[in-house]
C-alpha cells in the first residue's frame, strides 16, 4: 500500500525542512544540508525543486521572497509540526533500539 | 565538414538513462545536442569530450510556453549551482550537461523522480497515446467489422484492407507503447521499494521497434500505390503519392508555426490557437487542394474523362466518344445515334475490380433519349461471389410511392448460351413486382455483370433477341 505522503519523512525531506526554519533560498538549502551531514547526505538539484514545490503545495512551507530566479522560503507552523513529528519518530526508534541492544553495542 | 547533424530520434520520452548515455556517447563521438524536435534532433559539432548529460522533468514546461515557466527557471538556478548546465528540452524533459565529473546528480531521490515522471507522461504523453489507440482501434475495426458483415464492401477498395492493417498497426504499437510505461512503472516502483533505482529500459530494443513500425508503415503505403497502380488505378497512386508528402509538409508547417510563435514571444493561448488555425488552414488548402485537383482532373474512377463536349437540348453531349465500352446501345440496336454522352466508374482492390458503365444516347434527330448502365465485376478471390451476388439478388421491399417488391428470379442460362462455352453459367432477371423489367445479372466463375436496358431497347416482359444476346456475351464475357 502507497505510504501517505509527509507521514514519515525521507532524509532529504527532513533536512530540508531542518534547514528551512531559517529563510534562504534553494541553492543554499543545497549547500547547508550538505555541510551539515558533512557531504552525507546529497541533494540533487532535481529532487530539491520538486521537494520544494511539493512541501508548498502542502503549505509545509512558503514563499518568502524572489529575486530574479532565486526563490527564498521558510518553514510554515505545519511544517514545524511535521518535523517534530518526525524527530519523535526517530526517538522512539532510537529509544526501540536502546531498550533492545543497549548502549554498548554502537561500535 | 559538416557542422550540423541532424537524427531521426526514437528514445523513449521516459528512458531517461538511454538519453543520457545516448547523448554523452555522441558528445564523445564530438557531437553536442543543441536543440530536440519533436522526432528531430540537431547536434552541433565539438571536440570529443566527456560530458555528463542528465535529465529531470517539469510538468509544467509546453512546448507552446513562450518562454521558461517560473518552476522551470527555478530548476535551471538550482541545477546551475549544482554544476549543470541546461541544454534544451524535449516536451516535459529537461536535459542538462556538466563536464564535472563530481557534481552531484540531479535526482537523488528515486521515488521523487518516480511520481515527478509520471506526472510529466500525464501530461501528454499518456493522452496522446490513449487518444490514438482509440482512433486506431476505431478505425481498424471498423475497417476489419466489415470483412464480416459485409465483405465485399471490404474488398470493393484496396483503401479498406490497407487503412485497417495500417491502423491496425497504429493500436497494437500503441498497446504495447502504454502497456511498456505502465509495465516499467511497476517494475520500478517494486525495484524502489527494494531500495532500487527506476527499472531499466532496453533502449535499443525499443528504439528497433520503433524503426520497425515505421519501415511496416512506410512498406504499408507503398504496397498500397503498387496495388492501386498494378490495379489500373494510377490516378488514385497519384493521389496518394502526392497525398503522403503532403501530408508530412502539413506536420512540418504546423511544428513550425509553433516555433515561430514560440520565438515571437506569443503567449501560450495564442500560440495554441495560431497553431491550430494553421493546421487547419493548411489542410483545407493542401489536402483540399488536392482534391480539388483530383476531381477536376478525373484522377479518381475514370469519371467522365477529358474531352469536348456541346450542348444539345440542354445537356451536354461528347464531342467525340471518351472511352472505349466493351458494349454500346449502338451494339445492340444496330443504329447510329448523333449525340453520345458517356461516363465511367471504377473502383476496386486486388481482389476485385468494378467497373460501372453508362450510356446515354440522342438520335439525330433528337427523339426520345435512351440509356444503358452495366456493372462489371471480375473476380480474382471467388470466394467473393457469393456475397456479390448475396448482395445484388436481395429482395427489395418497396415503399411509397414505389409500391413494388424488387425481386431476381434465375432463369435458364441454355437461353443465353451461344456455343463455345461462353455463356453464364447463371442469369438472373430482375422483377418490379409482377413485371419482368430488362435488367440481368448474368454469371460467370469469375465475372459478374449486371446489364441495365430500358424498355426501348427491350420491351417490359420480352427477353433480348438471339442476336442481341450474342452481342451481349460476345461483349460482355470474361476475356471479351
Amino acid at each position: 500500500m502507497a505510504r501517505e505522503k509527509f507521514q514519515t519523512l525521507t532524509e532529504p525531506m527532513f533536512y530540508i525542512l531542518l534547514t528551512l526554519r531559517e529563510e534562504c533560498c534553494g541553492t543554499d538549502v543545497m549547500a547547508r544540508v550538505s555541510a551539515l551531514t558533512h557531504g552525507r547526505v546529497d541533494l540533487g538539484p532535481g529532487t530539491l525543486y520538486n521537494l520544494l514545490d511539493s512541501f508548498q503545495q502542502a503549505e509545509m512551507i512558503r514563499e518568502t521572497a524572489v529575486e530574479g530566479r532565486k526563490r527564498s522560503y521558510l518553514i510554515t507552523d505545519k511544517g514545524r509540526e511535521t518535523l517534530r513529528a518526525e524527530y519523535r519518530r526517530l526517538l522512539a526508534l532510537t529509544e526501540d533500539y536502546k531498550t533492545c541492544v543497549g548502549e554498548e553495542d554502537l561500535s | 565538414m559538416k557542422d550540423v547533424k541532424y537524427r531521426w530520434n526514437t528514445l523513449c520520452l521516459y528512458d531517461y538513462r538511454g538519453v543520457e548515455e545516448h547523448l554523452s556517447a555522441m558528445a564523445a563521438q564530438g557531437w553536442r545536442l543543441e536543440r530536440a524536435g519533436n522526432s528531430l534532433w540537431k547536434y552541433r559539432r565539438a571536440d570529443p569530450a566527456q560530458v555528463r548529460y542528465a535529465v529531470t522533468y517539469s510538468a509544467g514546461a509546453s512546448q507552446f510556453n513562450p518562454a521558461p515557466t517560473e518552476g522551470q527557471e527555478s530548476l535551471e538556478e538550482l541545477c546551475a549551482a549544482a554544476g549543470w548546465e541546461k541544454v534544451c528540452d524535449w516536451f516535459q524533459m529537461q536535459i542538462f550537461s556538466t563536464e564535472d565529473p563530481a557534481a552531484v546528480p540531479l535526482e537523488t531521490d528515486e521515488t521523487l523522480r518516480l511520481e515527478n515522471i509520471h506526472r510529466s507522461m500525464r501530461k501528454n504523453f499518456l493522452p496522446a497515446n490513449v487518444i490514438i489507440l482509440i482512433l486506431g482501434l476505431f478505425m481498424s475495426c471498423s475497417s476489419f467489422g466489415t470483412l464480416f458483415v459485409r465483405p465485399l464492401r471490404f474488398f470493393e477498395s484496396n483503401a479498406r484492407p490497407f487503412s485497417g492493417a495500417l491502423f491496425m498497426l497504429v493500436a497494437l504499437l500503441e498497446i504495447y507503447t502504454l502497456f511498456h510505461y505502465y509495465g516499467w512503472r511497476r517494475k520500478s516502483r517494486r525495484a524502489i521499494e527494494d531500495g532500487g533505482s527506476c527499472a531499466p529500459i532496453r533502449t535499443r530494443a525499443y528504439q528497433r521497434l520503433n524503426r520497425t513500425a515505421l519501415a511496416l508503415t512506410a512498406l504499408l503505403c507503398a504496397l498500397y500505390l503498387l496495388a492501386e497502380l498494378l490495379g489500373g488505378e494510377s490516378g488514385l497512386a497519384l493521389f496518394y503519392a502526392v497525398y503522403i508528402p503532403l501530408f508530412v509538409l502539413l506536420v512540418v508547417l504546423v511544428r513550425q508555426t509553433t516555433v515561430l510563435m514560440r520565438r515571437l514571444k506569443a503567449p501560450k493561448w495564442v500560440n495554441m490557437a495560431a497553431t491550430l488555425a494553421v493546421d487547419f488552414i493548411l489542410a483545407f488548402a493542401l489536402i483540399g487542394g488536392l482534391a480539388f485537383c483530383a476531381i477536376r482532373y478525373g484522377w479518381f474512377f475514370g469519371g467522365r474523362g477529358a474531352g469536348e463536349t456541346y450542348l444539345y437540348q440542354n445537356m451536354e453531349w461528347d464531342a467525340a466518344p471518351r472511352q472505349d465500352f466493351p458494349l454500346t446501345l449502338a451494339d445492340l440496336t444496330g443504329e447510329e445515334y448523333g449525340h453520345v454522352r458517356r461516363w465511367l466508374s471504377r473502383q476496386g482492390s486486388f481482389f476485385l475490380q468494378e467497373r460501372n458503365y453508362n450510356e446515354m444516347v440522342l438520335p439525330q434527330d433528337g427523339r426520345r433519349a435512351s440509356s444503358i448502365q452495366y456493372r462489371i465485376w471480375d473476380l480474382r478471390l471467388p470466394r467473393l461471389r457469393e456475397p456479390l451476388l448475396d448482395d445484388l439478388l436481395e429482395t427489395q421491399r418497396g415503399s411509397e410511392p414505389y409500391s413494388f417488391t424488387i425481386s431476381y428470379v434465375a432463369e435458364d442460362p441454355l437461353s443465353w448460351d451461344v456455343g463455345g462455352s461462353q455463356g453464364p453459367e447463371a442469369v438472373y432477371r430482375r422483377w418490379n413486382g409482377n413485371k419482368a423489367a430488362p435488367i440481368w445479372v448474368l454469371v460467370w466463375p469469375d465475372r459478374v455483370v449486371f446489364l441495365g436496358l430500358e424498355s426501348q431497347t427491350i420491351p417490359l416482359g420480352e427477353s433480348p433477341a438471339q442476336e442481341q444476346i450474342n452481342t451481349i456475351i460476345r461483349c460482355l464475357r470474361p476475356g471479351a
